[in-house]
């Protein structure tokens, strides 16, 4: 056959990682730049501290043989205490949200999707917010994630008991539940928030609601890990099925993928991994919307290729959020939801318009 | 491989589309499956490729039901060109392609040199060889079907099912796909529309009406005058062509008489 | 430096007090204006002072009434306001303290103290939106009063409708001081309200004056959490901030420039803070060893040395009568040593206390208490204790003034003892009496009665000591309420003053022969009389007297005429109560030809106490220095 008729000037070859050597460089490079990130985070924050302390500290806790301590004891517990577990959960959750946000866009092929379409987040602020109003304090300091993810839980129910339509969920009906519900717990969420008459207690809510890292703690850290190791493996196996999926219904269905169970299993994995994240970092928004899209631009939709380079990224991009929202107002502190808006939808807004003029790049 | 579709009924919302129709292809056939829009022809084929599952009735490929497989097995035996294009994501027409070799692929198995052989034999087979890197959604219409059709190329099926292949094309494309596929020899059953492309390349056709079948057999025996008038209900006159040595049907608008 | 202020402050009140009283005929009965006249306005002066609030004064306390509130805008009433509705709980606190509670109709659902402020209808919360326009002009208010300049929406309602409202944003001591005043003018109550500030500055300034003595390196740094997530502190200009400024404590945060910031533990951290404080609200998230689950936290000096407590979110948020408790209680946590235990739900219990031959425990201070017996109640008035008290009986005669307001919010059980089954349907489960007969056997309303219904119960000692009674006897008593209910350095503030009067009245004492007393109860056969046991005889001694029966081994006791007669007392001191009055008594006595012998007869030399003074309690140095007046009048002069 000869040649098609259209402009061979369109026939651009796309920008990076077309090779699977390039590819592992760029994961090899992320990685690299994700460990300088952790590093430089931890040694910024409000009180000033040497760099060299911070990482003598680290090795004390890890190898106590090798330091003598010279330091004083609120230095350690500022390093390590502090500061270690917040870039660490930064990183955790960064991650999380893009590798989430990632799977839900191609779940239901609708790149706005972001992981608190099916309600999750809402779900997660009811619960925060009945127990910061009302003080429960039945399981101690875990009481607000716990509840943060009871709450995520029950929402993720609801859309799911809504979206179901003669034992099959589609893709329509499970983004309309996930409005809905999402709209009645935003609703008694604010009701709960009005009839609040304590300032303090509707601050301390909205800056749940906003997101942060500020009460992260060793103890927080391993449930999220652990969700986000098996989760991005698990999806990453499952990156095939993905790349179909994400093309269209009948598609994947041709290809081998037993849509409905496999939607059921990722809608459940990916509420369960959200509603953990949301649980210790409250409701961080566009991360999950806003880094698949950048990422794709740069490695492509294919899934075995965008889960892997989101995690990283998404982890680098939470952790310096982090310390803009740290080191800004110092003392103080600003939520980073605020941040990543604020950062986020400019670059996105450039970024489009520097790509071709579809939603997507030049190719 | 053969196919054998029996009694097979299927109705959504109280509506039968598809009302106890009965086909077989046999293997190596070249099956056409046609009526006018609405006449259940999709459903029907949706029904084969195991998307939609039949009220009564069974479908076997081989001896097999195709719903006592899972549906990885049966997309290795069943290669499928839709009508559905595309999504929204940016894939290119190489990753396109590829995706038709995921049923063979386990889980950690990665993408071997001889899956990126076929992709790129695929490709050659449809002439988009040289759209490779492009994104699938930058295509036109008919480049998007021949993509497809490659991607059915690549899942290397014993079975092929074809919904309306010809839409979007330039008829230098629908003859080359047609022909493409007829020189295969895996059995296929295509929804056509053209009636002549259907007399020229089909060993077997099925008429459907208002998912019922009204008609079956080999074209010459189908495509009567008679049969187009009550299933398209238009005036036609059917010979065979000299030039083809097949069916040729002619359609007669009201506006012009035949003078003889 | 607080000393000085708080004596222009006494300044400005006085000057304000001149200039209401000075202008018109009387601040008392209201007597008819003139008609076309209106009195004219004077101007309170602006003391050197910064800290006091201008408030442009009307002239009487009668209409009209015109002020000028904390928003600048100026306020005309044209009588003095029925029905008051308050829009904040520090209003309503005010308004009960100087005695306008009657005339309030209507306050927040925030408003629970005192406690029968909660029963009034509500209108709302606290913020703008939840409060309910509908439900205040509902309530017909001729005076609405406003506790935040963030109420302004509806203030501005409020005035559209034609509804007088006043703001009170105070954001310093001095300025609740002024509002305290302000509400006083506003409601006719200048005077009650007046003695509420003057009381509060008077214990404020104690407080201060024992801050004074603290050294330097005995001051604490405090750090002061709000909330504690986010992380939230508080800065310099808030009350809490001010007032660890005024009692010499060092905020941490004093350097913010918000009012409530947002901080990182790393801060915190570094500024190792040796007391960490919080409100009640907090409570669980703020003891030692819940601060010590937060990661590095365990190293803070504050939570190594246990030194984390929490006070009564609501007095110490409220800007309102109760700043004073707030103070004291502050004080009482950063310097234990001087002012006693701390306040904290933690200090000083389990308590066990031997009281009469009876020994109870005491796990927490008790909440609900009845008092029998004016000069008991009295006691747990003046140790601040109204917010405890579910019930009271027994009046003799009137409450003391400064404690009528706190007393009027109390349900009266009973004008005697209540029966056991009226004391218990108030389900107490601290009693108090006064007299031996509150508990008495056959009323059925025995402490063992009560222990058995799971109150807890207190005998005036005075019925059950050994020996004579004395001030210390007295002081026992307040001491053992005080540490009961938790507020041990009030106690010994009510001691100290206590103490401090009867020394000033002592110094007077001419020196010289005791003059001869003899005091008359009642009796017209035989004398009933007060003997060597009891209090009265100890405030006859301390007034310079000399009590003729103190040989009488008894509290009371019943001698005879001839011994009276024989003793030939100087002075005849009358206890008044009941239904004989004190000139019936007196005329009584005067008329007896047998006792007209007696110098005190001949020479018409009488006093008289009311009965609630010569029972053991906070009314015993007043009965001094009356005594030592009647027996040594030039003395005083």
């Amino acid at each position: 056959m000869s040649q098609a008729a259209t402009n061979p000037a369109q026939t651009a070859v796309r920008p990076l990682a077309t090779t699977r050597l390039s590819f592992g460089a760029l994961l090899l490079g992320l990685t690299a730049l994700l460990m300088l990130s952790v590093t430089l985070a931890v040694m910024i924050g409000p009180v000033p501290l040497a760099p060299g302390l911070v990482w003598r500290v680290a090795l004390y806790q890890v190898a106590p043989a090798l330091v003598t301590p010279d330091w004083a004891p609120f230095q350690q517990n500022i390093v390590w205490e502090i500061r270690f577990p917040r870039v660490l959960l930064g990183g955790l959750v960064g991650a999380g949200l893009a590798v989430v946000g990632a799977t839900m866009q191609a779940l239901v092929r609708n790149p706005l999707a972001d992981p608190y379409l099916l309600g999750v987040s809402s779900g997660a602020s009811l619960g925060a917010v009945a127990v910061i109003l009302f003080g429960f304090s039945w399981f101690g300091i875990f009481s607000l994630s716990i509840a943060a993810f009871l709450g995520a839980l029950l929402a993720f129910g609801a859309v799911y008991i809504l979206a179901l339509h003669g034992g099959r969920l589609t893709t329509g009906r499970l983004i309309l539940s996930g409005v809905a519900v999402a709209y009645v717990f935003a609703a008694l969420t604010n009701f709960l928030i009005y009839n609040a008459d304590d300032g303090e207690e509707v601050k301390s809510v909205i800056f749940w609601m906003l997101g942060g890292l500020g009460g992260a703690r060793w103890d927080y850290l391993g449930l999220p890990a652990l969700a986000l190791a098996l989760g991005t493996l698990y999806l990453t196996m499952q990156a095939r099925a993905l790349n179909a999926l994400s093309v269209g219904e009948e598609t994947a269905a041709t290809l081998g993928v037993d849509t409905s169970r496999f939607r059921r299993q990722i809608l459940a994995l990916t509420s369960l991994l959200t509603g953990t994240l949301v649980a210790v970092s409250g409701g961080i928004g566009f991360v999950g919307l806003m880094l698949p899209h950048i990422l794709r631009l740069l490695v492509g939709a294919d899934h075995r290729r965008l889960l892997p380079v989101a995690a990283l990224a998404g982890a680098i991009f939470l952790i310096w959020v982090d310390v803009l929202a740290r080191v800004i107002v110092a003392p103080q502190e600003l939520p980073i939801g605020i941040i990543t808006a604020l950062l986020g939808a400019p670059f996105f807004i450039w970024l489009m318009r520097h790509s071709s003029d579809m939603l997507g790049g030049r190719r | 491989m053969k196919l054998a579709v029996d009694a097979v009924t299927w109705g959504v919302a109280g509506a039968m589309i598809v009302r106890d129709v009965s086909l077989s292809c046999a293997p190596g056939s070249l099956v056409g499956l046609i009526g006018p829009n609405g006449s259940g022809k999709s459903s029907l084929l949706r029904c084969v490729y195991r998307v939609l599952q039949p009220d009564a009735g069974s479908i076997q490929l081989d001896t097999e039901d195709v719903w006592r497989l899972s549906a990885r097995q049966a997309a290795r035996h069943i290669g499928v060109v839709l009508q559905e294009h595309g999504g929204e994501f940016e894939f290119s027409v190489r990753e396109m392609v590829l995706m038709g070799r995921a049923p063979h692929k386990a889980l950690f198995e990665r993408d071997s040199a001889e899956d990126l052989r076929i992709v790129e034999e695929a490709l050659r087979k449809v002439d988009m060889l040289e759209f490779a890197e492009r994104s699938f959604l930058t295509l036109s219409g008919g480049e998007k079907q021949r993509v497809l059709v490659a991607r059915a190329l690549a899942q290397q099926t014993r079975f092929l099912a074809l919904d309306e292949p010809t839409n979007h094309l330039d008829i230098r494309y629908q003859l080359e796909v047609l022909d493409l596929v007829r020189g295969l020899g895996v059995t296929t059953i295509a929804a056509l529309h053209d009636l002549n492309l259907a007399a020229l390349y089909c060993d077997q056709l099925y008429v459907l009406k208002a998912g019922a079948l009204v008609a079956s057999g080999p074209p010459a025996e189908v495509l009567t005058p008679a049969l187009i008038q009550s299933v398209y209900g238009v005036r036609a006159e059917v010979a065979p062509h000299p030039a083809t040595g097949r069916l040729h049907v002619v359609f007669l608008p009201r506006c012009m008489e035949v003078s003889r | 430096m607080i000393v000085s202020i708080r004596y222009l402050s006494l300044l400005a009140i006085l000057a304000i007090a001149l200039a209401a009283c000075g202008a018109a005929p009387a601040a008392q009965p209201p007597t008819p204006l003139p008609t076309g006249t209106a009195p004219a306005p004077t101007q309170a002066p602006t003391t050197p002072a910064p800290t006091v609030v201008p408030t442009t004064v009307s002239a009487t306390a009668v209409a009209p009434i015109s002020v000028t509130d904390d928003l600048g805008r100026t306020v005309t009433l044209d009588a003095v306001p029925r029905r008051i509705v308050s829009l904040a709980p520090s209003v309503t606190e005010i308004l009960f303290a100087i005695g306008a509670d009657p005339r309030v109709v209507g306050n927040t659902r925030f408003c629970n103290y005192p406690p029968e402020a909660a029963d009034l209808p509500e209108i709302g919360g606290f913020s703008a939106s939840s409060i309910s326009i509908e439900a205040i002009v509902g309530l017909e208010p001729d005076l609405v009063i406003a506790g935040t300049a963030r109420q302004q929406p509806v203030v501005e309602q409020l005035e559209q409708l034609g509804v007088p409202v006043v703001v009170l944003a105070p954001a310093s001591v001095d300025a609740v001081y002024a509002s305290i005043l302000q509400v006083g003018v506003l409601t006719g109550n200048s005077d009650e309200a007046m003695q509420v500030v003057a009381t509060m500055q008077d214990r404020i300034a104690a407080v201060a004056d024992v801050v004074a003595t603290i050294p330097d390196t005995e001051r604490p740094t405090v750090y002061w959490e709000v909330f504690n997530d986010p992380l939230t502190t508080t800065g310099p200009n808030t009350f809490i901030g001010q007032m660890m400024a005024l009692i010499g404590a060092t905020n941490i945060f004093a350097d913010a420039s918000e009012d409530y910031p947002a901080i990182s533990p790393e801060t915190v951290f570094e500024r190792n803070p040796q007391v960490i404080l919080g409100p009640d609200s907090q409570g669980d998230l703020l003891t030692a060893e819940a601060l010590s689950e937060r990661p590095g936290w365990a190293d803070i000096q504050a939570v190594r040395d246990g030194r984390v407590y929490t006070l009564d979110g609501d007095i110490i948020s409220r800007p309102g009568p109760r700043l004073a408790d707030a103070i004291e209680s502050l004080a009482a946590t950063l310097y234990p040593a001087a002012f006693g235990t701390p306040s904290s739900a933690t200090g000083g219990f389990p308590l066990t206390i031997e009281n009469c031959g009876i020994t109870q425990t005491y796990d927490a201070p008790p909440a609900r208490a009845v008092t029998m017996n004016q000069h008991v109640t009295e006691v747990m008035l003046a140790l601040g204790l109204q917010d405890r008290l579910v019930g009271t009986a027994y009046l003799d005669d009137a409450i003391l003034p400064e404690y009528q307001a706190a007393y009027d919010a109390i349900p009266v059980l009973a004008e005697e003892y209540p029966a056991l089954e009226v004391l218990l349907a108030a389900q107490p489960d601290f009693v108090y009496g006064g007299f031996r007969s509150a508990f008495a056997e056959d009323s059925g309303r025995t402490r063992a009665a009560l222990a058995e219904n799971g109150a807890n119960s207190f005998l005036s000692t005075e019925y059950c000591a050994e020996g004579p009674v004395t001030m210390e006897t007295v002081y026992a008593d307040i001491r053992a309420i005080g540490a009961i209910f938790d507020v041990l350095e009030r106690a010994e503030a009510l001691i100290g003053e206590m103490q401090a009067q009867i020394d000033a009245v002592q110094a007077k004492l001419p020196s010289g022969e005791r003059l001869r007393v003899f005091v008359y109860d009642s009796g017209e056969d035989t004398p009933f009389t007060a003997g060597g046991n009891g209090i009265a005889n100890e405030i006859i001694t301390l007034a310079g007297g000399e009590n003729i029966f103190a040989d009488l081994n008894e509290t009371f006791g019943e001698p005879s005429w001839e011994e009276v007669i024989a003793r030939d007392p100087e002075v005849i001191l009358i206890f008044d109560y009941g239904d004989t009055s004190a000139e019936q008594k007196q005329e009584f006595l005067l008329n007896t030809p047998a006792l007209a012998g007696i110098s005190a007869i001949q020479n018409e030399r009488f006093a008289v106490l009311p009965l609630s003074s010569v029972v053991a309690g906070v009314r015993n140095p007043d009965a001094v220095e009356q005594v030592e007046r009647a027996l040594y009048p030039e003395a005083f002069k």
